[in-house]
């Protein structure tokens, strides 16, 4: 029986296989006269642009040079191009294109740009604390956003103490989903500090620019800005710290490499208060076992010669940070109505001390100066001696982020103290306590937006009849870039000279809002001046305004528009001048 | 005793005598009455015997028997508003009437004449899901409806005034669901249309093609046969695609066929016709098939196989397909851009596959061999022949092959040329060259292990470039119960190779391989398929690879980064366990140009571990005027050891600042200096690949950079582009944060904000400086 049903099963056998060809993948249907000639055998939709690169067009185009490689790549089939620009695409970010090999003749069709969705991370470790990732959404899908993410993930992980954390990245295009995953490993505290080769430095040289603390969960950051500090100071050639991680802890290897200890710099140039100058500057880096510095300087331009030398010496083998810092410069000054010469010296003894969250700065000392007034008014020859300190508390993260400020604080008190018959004719004594903060709001990485706030505050403390007497260092200037924006610099006050001041500016800024490239800012100023002894007086300067903030590769470059804006004119004073200010800087921030 | 049991046999013979003869009055009374009906009491108690699964509701039942003649009689029923409900719906069917007739001679078991059928306004589901497996079975055991309507039914039905209106048929299986409708109407009189059509269901099942069959069948007028039919069926799988076929049969009687299929294809190129002519009986088939592939669209423009002679005697248990010689006709899509490749090919193939020990008994079994002879296509010969056997009567399916091939492409130009316009078109820079291919098969394989020896020996070869090498493999396949095992074995023995590497830029090299990182989604999917408890495939696949060459120099490699060939020998072994190693790949003497002089690897070796790491042992020599200076290499390609030497000595800090900026240290500026000093640890650390310190080597560097802590070495190429950041401080009242930009040699602009902390005053600076460190 089984026989009989030999037709049917070789009809329905027949039916399988024009199904099983039947169901098979539609052939796309294209049109050649939609697409341009690219190069080659590849033809790209019209109205799409693609630049290619040399060795791209020569991959799938073929190598036209017609020598020995020439020859070998002069034809590319079409099939090897299309391998070839899927890559290539993959690197702009065109994840599905449309490639149609007909005719031999490879048909592009780029498709959209693929552009990233969510941004997650996987296997966080539990003792953690970053910030929020920000500006991942909407950017466009290409490896070079993806390394980016990886080396943020990892470093990430290295400033939470998991200093041999790995971390790796994957993306689904068509969700545009990246997804980082961590690998932390051990959480570890820095144990030691290991030189690998000996550099003939007593020890706790190096360790007095360090920024991390021994026994501190490990921070890339911190061992970053401490390799900056010591790079910046100019102490050795080159130096690096790589991680060793131990089960119980972690090893910073450092690698020293000492160099020439001496620099001699001569420049030419000019600067905007000055016009043209020339200087000339010899620099030891590296004065004996101490690593203790010394540079003299002469620096002349028409209106000023300046001739300087110091020297930081650090003395002490067990407090390695403290220092003795000597210094003299002679100074000649040629002005419209003023020609003087400055002799000025100063012994400080000084004193840096890291702990964990900011650096402590201290110095104190004499400064014995002398004028000699050639032309103007005043007395032909002064002589001052003053005992002269400053304090400066700041915070690891803001000394990082100084080139681009986004979080810290820097505050500093100096102190200027003049006795009447210790080399001084009068007693006068000037404080000033100065800081800024900065705070990236929400804790986005990087920032969305970054309020500042700075201040200023500070008097002379004297008897009144001494106002004509007290030099400019005792006197104090409102107006300029780095005080109330909408006056000048020191055009406040109108005339003479103020003895105590107050200020206060905040400004918001929103990172490179604009073009991704421009930071627009508001800000707002407001300050009084006043008389010897803290005596703040009317008017009160206030100055709103906005600007914007380009970081250029040669600095940032800043420009503002403020409004001056003067408050409780005393009666009888003239009205002051309230046109807007126009200000642009380089390399200045808030 | 003896007088009871004669009685009580006597009374039961009387019994029996009885019973009979009441049997044949009731016969007799049922042969001669002219017509009972059934009371519809009785039908109902009938039905009562059906099995409980079933429900049947109805408004009407009439069944009769009319008599037609003394020993005939017909059965007549009338079924009105019936419904049939079978195990919950599995079988659910309803329709307005069912009626129709059988007659039958009530001596013998006979069907006489059946009569024209009418089913009205009929919709049906089948649930197949619930059907259980036995009842499957059954119905497949009992296999013979068919065979019974095709006997005992068609012959005697009086068709015309047939009517059957299936309004919907809708079998479901899980969750695929197949809906139809069927309508037959023979109200001419011999003229019966049977039209059948699946409709666009893609509410219901969007996989499934649309359908219709519209078919005539010219009844026979007499009992014996002259049954026509003539057909077309259209199927449309999806948007743009048809098939279309009209079957034509003829039945002198009804054992015997003579058909004519005719198959037409649209939108499924290459496949344009089929044609099947022949006659069929249930113990033969016999006829000629035609192919004919191609299209306007289609690559392959024309190529037709015609009357090809096929025949199945399945009483004899052979069959045979035998297509040529003849010659046939490829024909190509012309392309005005390749002239050269012609657009009609001749060539005479001929195949023939014989069957032998062919039956269906209990399932399909058969041997078989198949000859393929193909000769002259010009540019290729192939002799293949394949036979053995499929045995598909049991529970498994059991199959031998026994392949032989021979396969030579006497002109590789020619088929890069009859390639060049296809999606397997050669790559470059394979495609330049000319020369001949071998490809040898034999194997055997049955449905547990399998044995398959190949041997590939090219000879090809083009200006600059050759590739001569054998490369003889096997694939071993073992069936087993956890999944086939596979293992392939290739030895390869490079005697001849010279190939040209694309032109490469080492300072912005394209990304060449797809980023493996856009693969989340595939990830994913194999870590869910990893964690879930589904049972894993025990397949696996093997390989064990031998690459060797007979000397250094037997390869060469062609590239613009070095003057001449690379020459390479390889011995190197491959295997799924261990991975690639042990082996080892010497590269020979070559000239480059590194560090803008002429210098010589005079050797490099590279040690493959099965670990992976991949161990360095080579020498580079570099001359100078003042000095002779060697480069010794050690390691690993990732973490290369670098030892510099020289004549006279000198330090490797030395060493490098000759090598990047061809001066003394001494000599360097402070950017310079640094980038030694960076380039001296990163070697010292080993994280400079192998790669890096080649384009260190070979490119003018402007400055070079070393992050430790990432291992991450990086150097600024060019100038012009040397701008980087700078904060720096002088002296104790001025601090200044600036820009520093490197002009060339010592010579630096930077520009200072500068700050008198004694008036707050702030002031730009720029200046142009000449800075050396001494």
């Amino acid at each position: 029986m089984a026989k009989r049903n030999l037709a049917w099963q070789l009809v329905s056998s027949l039916c399988v296989f024009l199904s099983q060809h039947a169901f098979a993948e539609e052939v796309s249907v294209i049109n050649p006269d939609d697409y341009r000639h690219l190069c080659g055998k590849v033809f790209l939709e019209k109205k799409q642009k693609l630049e290619l690169k040399d060795m791209e067009q020569r991959l799938i185009c073929g190598d036209s040079s017609g020598d020995q490689i020439g020859t070998a790549w002069a034809s590319i089939p079409a099939n090897q191009a299309s391998f070839f620009l899927s890559s290539f695409l993959q690197s702009r970010a065109y994840h599905k294109p449309q490639m149609d090999i007909i005719a031999g003749n490879l048909y592009v069709k780029l498709g959209p740009k693929f552009r990233a969705g969510t941004f997650t991370l996987k296997n966080e470790p539990p003792a953690w604390e970053i910030p929020n990732r920000r500006y991942v959404r909407g950017r466009l899908l290409e490896p070079t956003l993806l390394d980016e993410l990886e080396g943020w993930g990892e470093y990430q992980l290295k400033m939470n103490g998991y200093a041999c954390g790995e971390a790796t990245v994957l993306s689904d295009p068509s969700t545009g989903e990246i997804e980082v995953r961590l690998e932390p490993k051990d959480r570890l505290r820095i144990r030691q500090v290991v030189d690998e080769s000996a550099t003939g430095l007593r020890g706790g040289v190096m360790e007095r620019y360090n920024a991390f603390v021994m026994g501190d969960y490990y921070n890339q950051r911190m061992v970053d800005l401490t390799q900056r500090r010591i790079a910046e100071e100019g102490v050795v050639s080159t130096i690096d710290f790589k991680p060793r991680c131990e089960k119980d802890g972690v090893t910073l290897l450092r690698r020293i490499d000492l160099g020439p200890s001496r620099q001699l710099r001569i420049g030419v140039g000019g600067s905007t208060d000055e016009g043209p100058r020339v200087r000339l500057n010899v620099r030891q880096t590296r004065v004996g076992s101490s690593a203790s510095t010394a540079q003299a300087n002469l620096d002349m331009s028409f209106e000023k010669q300046v001739a300087n030398a110091s020297i930081r010496w650090y003395y002490s083998r067990t407090l390695t940070s403290f220092f003795l810092e000597p210094v003299a410069e002679f100074s000649n000054v040629t002005e419209e109505n003023r020609k003087e010469q400055i002799f000025n010296t100063t012994l400080f003894h000084g004193w840096f001390y890291n702990f964990r969250p900011t650096s402590l700065t201290m110095r104190l000392g004499p400064n014995y100066s002398e004028n000699f007034l050639i032309e103007g008014v005043g007395p032909r020859r002064s002589t001052l001696t003053v005992l002269s300190a400053d304090l400066s508390l700041m915070d690891h993260d803001w000394e990082f982020f100084k080139r681009s400020p986004r979080e810290g604080y820097n505050q500093t008190l100096d102190l200027i103290f003049a006795q009447e018959g210790v080399g001084s004719q009068f007693t006068a004594h000037r404080a000033r306590y100065q800081g800024q903060h900065i705070f990236n709001i929400g804790y986005f990485d990087p920032p969305m937006a970054i309020l500042g706030f700075r201040w200023s505050a500070g008097s002379t403390f004297a008897t009144q009849d001494l106002r004509s007497q007290l030099p400019t260092r005792f006197q104090f200037f409102g107006g300029g870039t780095g005080s109330l924006r909408g006056w000048e610099s020191e055009q406040l006050p109108r005339e003479g000279a103020a003895f105590s001041e107050i200020r206060i500016g905040t400004e918001l800024r929103f990172y490179k809002l604009l073009f991704n490239m421009v930071d627009p800012f508001v800000f707002a100023d407001i300050g009084r001046l006043g008389d010897i002894n803290f005596r703040l007086s009317t008017p009160t300067f206030f100055s709103p305004g906005f600007g914007l903030r380009w970081e250029s590769p040669v600095g940032a470059v800043r420009g503002f528009l403020a409004q001056p804006v003067v408050w409780g004119i005393p009666n009888g004073e003239p009205e002051y001048k309230q046109s807007m200010r126009l200000g642009v800087t380089l390399g200045e921030e808030f | 005793m003896k007088k009871t049991v004669i009685n009580i046999m006597k009374a039961f013979g009387i019994l029996v005598l009885s019973l009979v003869g009441l049997l044949f009055v009731a016969i007799f009374a049922f042969a001669v009455s002219s017509e009972v009906k059934l009371p519809a009491s009785l039908i109902k108690k009938g039905l009562s015997y059906a099995p409980a699964e079933a429900k049947l509701t109805y408004d009407q039942i009439d069944l009769r028997f009319i008599k037609e003649s003394i020993n005939r009689k017909k059965l007549q029923f009338v079924l009105k508003k019936v419904c049939i409900d079978y195990k919950e719906k599995a079988v659910d069917s309803c329709f307005d009437e069912l009626s129709g007739g059988v007659s039958f001679n009530i001596f013998l078991p006979e069907i006489v004449k059946v009569f024209p059928l009418r089913l009205i306004n009929a919709e049906a589901s089948l649930d197949l899901e619930r059907l259980s497996s036995e009842e499957a079975q059954q119905t497949q055991s009992s296999s013979n409806p068919l065979d019974f309507i095709r006997r005992e039914i068609l012959p005697k039905w009086d068709f015309p005034g047939t009517i059957v209106e299936l309004k919907k048929i809708e079998v479901k299986t899980g969750e695929q669901k197949f809906v139809t409708s069927a309508f037959v109407d023979a109200k001419d009189n011999r003229r019966v249309a049977l039209s059948l059509r699946v409709p666009d269901l893609r509410e219901v099942n969007s996989g499934f093609p649309r359908a219709n069959l519209n078919f005539v069948v010219l009844w026979p007028d007499s009992e014996n046969g002259n049954f026509e039919s003539d057909g077309e069926l259209e199927v449309k799988p999806s948007a743009g695609k048809t098939i279309t076929v009209s079957l034509k049969t003829q039945s002198p009687n009804w054992e015997e066929i003579a058909y004519d299929i005719k198959a037409k294809v649209a939108g499924l190129a290459p496949l344009n016709k089929v044609q099947l002519a022949g006659n069929y009986t249930p113990a033969k088939t016999a006829g000629v098939l035609s192919i004919q592939l191609g299209g306007p669209d289609s690559e392959i423009k024309q190529l037709n196989f015609l009357n090809c002679e096929y025949k199945l005697e399945l009483d004899d248990q052979i069959g045979n397909l035998k297509c040529g010689p003849q010659q046939v006709k490829l024909a190509l899509k012309e392309r005005p851009t390749f002239k050269s490749r012609p657009a009609m090919l001749k060539f005479a193939p001929t195949f023939e596959l014989n069957l032998t020990n062919l039956s269906y008994e209990d399932g399909f079994k058969t041997n078989y061999a198949f000859d393929l002879d193909l000769q002259h296509l010009g540019f290729m010969t192939a002799d293949v022949s394949l036979d053995g056997f499929v045995d598909a009567t049991g529970e498994k399916l059991k199959y031998e092959a026994k392949t032989n091939a021979k396969v030579v492409v006497e002109d590789f130009k020619r088929l890069v040329t009859f390639l060049s316009d296809t999606p397997a078109a050669i790559p470059a820079p394979v495609n330049v060259m000319g020369g001949k291919v071998n490809l040898d098969i034999e194997g055997k394989i049955d449905e547990r292990r399998g044995k398959i020896d190949f041997a590939f020996k090219p000879d090809l070869s083009s200006a600059h470039q050759r590739l001569l090498f054998t490369l003889n493999g096997k694939v071993e396949l073992e069936n087993k119960a956890n999944g086939m095992h596979t293992k392939l074995t290739l030895k390869s023995h490079l005697q001849d190779v010279k190939l040209a590497l694309p032109r490469l830029e080492l300072k912005a090299p394209p990304q060449m391989l797809p980023d493996k990182r856009f693969t989340l989604a595939e990830v994913r999917e194999a870590e869910k398929s990893e964690d879930s408890n589904s049972p894993k495939s025990g397949s696996t696949f093997a390989y064990d690879v031998d690459v060797t060459t007979p000397q250094v120099g037997a390869i060469e490699i062609a590239t613009n980064l070095t003057k001449n060939p690379i020459p390479i020998g390889v011995n190197l072994n491959a295997d799924s366990e261990k991975g690639v190693g042990p082996g080892e790949i010497e590269i020979g003497r070559v000239a480059l140009e590194l560090f803008r002089r002429k210098a010589y690897l005079e050797e490099l070796d590279v040690e493959l571990q099965p670990s992976g790491e991949k161990f360095l042992k080579g020498n580079l020599s570099i001359q100078y005027l003042d000095y002779d200076i060697s480069i010794r290499v050690g390691g690993t390609t990732e973490a290369p050891k670098v030892v510099m030497e020289s004549v006279p000595p000198l330090s490797q800090d030395q060493i490098i600042s000759v090598l990047l900026f061809g001066k003394a240290p001494e000599e360097l500026d402070e950017t310079q200096r640094s980038s030694v000093g960076n380039v001296s640890s990163a070697i010292g650390d080993a994280a400079l690949s192998f790669s890096s310190l080649y384009f260190l080597a070979s490119t003018p560097v402007e400055s070079v950079g070393y992050d430790a802590q990432r291992g991450v070495v990086t150097a600024k190429v060019g100038l012009g582009k040397g701008t980087s950041l700078e904060l720096g401080s002088s002296g104790q009242d001025l601090s200044e944060v600036g820009v520093r930009r490197r002009l060339g040699n010592n010579w630096y602009l930077n520009s200072y904000v500068e700050e008198d902390s004694q008036t707050d005053e702030r002031s730009v600076a720029a200046f142009i400086e000449w800075i050396r460190r001494f």
